[in-house]
């Protein structure tokens, strides 16, 4: 049994008891008169124009997809970090070939002003 | 590890401990942040309730408890109610890996360190949550912005990261702690790598929690109030506390990682970690009343063109020290 | 004990969320399933002492995969005020395909466990450490290949999304 775990046994339930005991109480607490003017969307005291609903431009998706490359590259650092010394720099080079091909990607998207944020 | 003999009874009682703790600092932090902020611009902050305004806080929780909790008619309602709740949670939990001080954790797991990052990490999905079920346009723009931000500057945290697990060779925070003995504070020593190291974490930590020179996502002179436009009262101040436990977070695993813990000179021990951590967390306060924030373009240059090129070769900068030593 | 009853919890959750990814018609929540899907996949690799994929899954599924498909919904067109909703109705179909699947995992499971496949032998759950330190020399000496191919496949996968999303050349 590892017990190194425990503690996220109890503090997990707790951690989840104490937002939702606060929004009891505010339930409990608070007063209760809503009116369609308390409820609209805020939009500078008049009624929102448009929707919320909008579309977004590709730029997101493209940090998203960036994210998700560097991710993966930090995520095979980790285990080189702890073990790097055994691997020596034979497993140095591998690396560095692997970081080295990923900067290439990101040298493009710099190039073609994937990152800009115009 | 264990404080007390059974393990069931540690993880209990350190449960306990982190959860109260967690929430005494937030609320604190709150006034400490006033009383700072007004000393900066010289006035004199709370003063009305308690001696120095220390029940402030206290106060102020009594007040957002007798709010109204409104929900505007065209909000998606589970997921706005429940995204605070989520938002607060995700900190929480982080808490409980992290220690402050020999013994004084919840739990110490071998990849300590990685958890820690990684439910930290996971604020992004309920802060964009909350802006979606809004259904409002400034907090539907905040919650995108939060949301492109967090996973930005993601990236270099990882990196800045991986330079004291390279140097200590562990994920285990306490060893990561142990490695900095004698003062050899991962900050200071390798001279080169580690500083910038630290000072790369310190500032995408500021990033990751969306303070001030990298609060976009909030702007008030844009967005009204981002994500929290339409949150008020408790629920509001529930997504309030999460983003001050996130920065207490950072502050502490900035410490741990670089400023070596609760090691120091004289005998090591939780006040010399409490005395670091509430150091960085008054800096961050600091830069927040004195700087200005950053366009949203500038906040995504930064990352990508500065800072992720910076934590590659910082990160092969530590593995060549290491190696060549 | 304790083991199984996480087991029980974190796999009750697992099963609900995904009926919910399918079954939820708004595709925001449907993702939102899936990113309760993918944590509660990261809890049961925790009981398996996987700590270390744990946190990769919460690092790159939870917070990046959920993300992305977060924003690519957001730049998809929509009908003003009405939530996208799926449209597959074919249930003999996804039956099928999922029977597929179920057959693929078993397959899976049957001939790792005849091989004997594993990986920081049996006592990597006590060490913890033990399983991501033998998985980075697996990584970095028995498949170096394969790994610097990986780094190719991102680096493919980077500029396939360039292309895409770039403007039009001026």
């Amino acid at each position: 049994m590892d017990w190194s775990y425990t503690p996220l046994l109890f503090v997990l339930p707790l951690a989840l008891m104490i937002p939702i005991v606060m929004l009891v109480l505010t339930n409990v607490l608070g007063p209760k008169n809503p009116s369609a003017a308390k409820s609209v969307p805020y939009e500078s005291g008049i009624a929102p124009p448009t929707s919320a609903e909008q579309r977004f431009p590709v730029r997101f998706y493209l940090v998203a997809v960036s994210f998700l490359l560097f991710d993966v590259e930090a995520v095979f650092l980790f285990p080189w970090a702890v073990r790097f010394k055994e691997l020596g720099w034979f497993g140095f080079g591998v690396m560095s070939i692997f970081l080295a091909i990923l900067v290439l990607g990101l040298v493009y998207e710099w190039r073609k002003g994937g990152l800009e944020w115009d | 590890m264990t404080l007390f003999g059974n393990p069931w009874l540690h993880g209990f009682i350190m449960g306990v401990i982190v959860l109260s703790g967690a929430m005494g600092v937030a609320a604190y932090a709150v006034w400490f942040e006033r009383k700072f902020a007004a000393r900066m611009q010289n006035r004199p902050g709370p003063t009305e309730v308690g001696y120095a305004g220390l029940l402030q806080p206290i106060a102020d929780l009594l007040k957002l408890m007798q709010k109204e909790h409104l929900v505007p008619f065209s909000a998606d309602r589970p997921l706005f109610n429940l995204a605070p709740v989520l938002v607060v949670i995700a900190p929480l939990a982080t808490l409980a890996v992290i220690p402050f001080g020999p013994g004084w954790v919840g739990s110490d797991p071998s990849i300590g360190l990685l958890f820690a990052l990684a439910l930290s990490s996971l604020m992004v999905i309920p802060i964009w949550m909350a802006g979606w079920a809004s259904n409002n346009k400034y907090a539907l723009l905040g919650a995108m912005r939060a949301a492109a931000q967090a996973i930005s500057y993601e990236i270099p945290l990882l990196l800045a990261a991986l330079v004291p697990i390279i140097l200590s060779g562990s994920f285990r925070i306490g060893d990561i702690v142990a490695a900095q003995e004698g003062g050899q504070w991962f900050a200071l020593w390798p001279p080169g790598p580690g500083f910038l190291a630290f000072v790369l974490f310190f500032l995408t930590s500021l990033a990751e929690s969306n303070r001030i020179p990298f609060d976009i996502p909030e702007a008030e002179s844009e967005l009204v109030a981002g994500v929290t436009t339409e949150y008020s009262g408790m629920i509001f101040g529930l997504i309030y506390l999460a983003e001050y436990l996130h920065t207490f977070i950072a502050s502490a695993l900035a410490a741990l990682l670089f400023l070596g813990g609760w090691q120091g000179p004289g005998p090591d021990g939780i006040h010399w970690m409490m005395l670091k951590t509430v150091l960085i967390f008054a800096t961050i306060f600091w830069i927040r009343w004195s700087w200005l924030r950053y366009r949203a373009d500038q906040l995504m240059s930064i990352c990508w063109k500065i800072f992720l090129p910076l934590g590659l070769v910082l990160v092969m900068a530590s593995a060549i020290w290491v190696h060549l030593r | 004990m304790l083991e199984w009853i996480a087991f029980v919890v974190l796999g009750a959750t697992l099963l609900t969320a995904g009926w919910k990814v399918v079954t939820s018609r708004d595709l925001v929540h449907s993702v939102l399933w899936l990113g309760l899907t993918l944590a509660a996949t990261a809890g049961l690799f925790v009981t398996l002492h996987a700590e270390f994929l744990a946190a990769v899954q919460i690092l790159l599924y939870t917070g990046g995969v959920v993300t992305l498909m977060i924003f690519g919904i957001m730049l998809t067109r929509r009908l003003s005020s009405v939530h996208i909703e799926h449209g597959s109705t074919s249930r003999a179909r996804a039956f099928a395909l999922a029977l597929a699947a179920l057959a693929l995992v078993v397959f899976g499971v049957s001939e790792a466990s005849r091989v004997g496949y594993e990986v920081g032998g049996s006592d990597a759950g006590s060490s913890g450490l033990g399983d991501t330190q033998a998985l980075g020399s697996m990584v970095l000496r028995d498949l170096v290949l394969p790994f610097e191919v990986l780094s190719i496949l991102l680096l493919a996968a980077m500029i396939g999304a360039i292309v895409l999303a770039r403007k039009v050349d001026p």
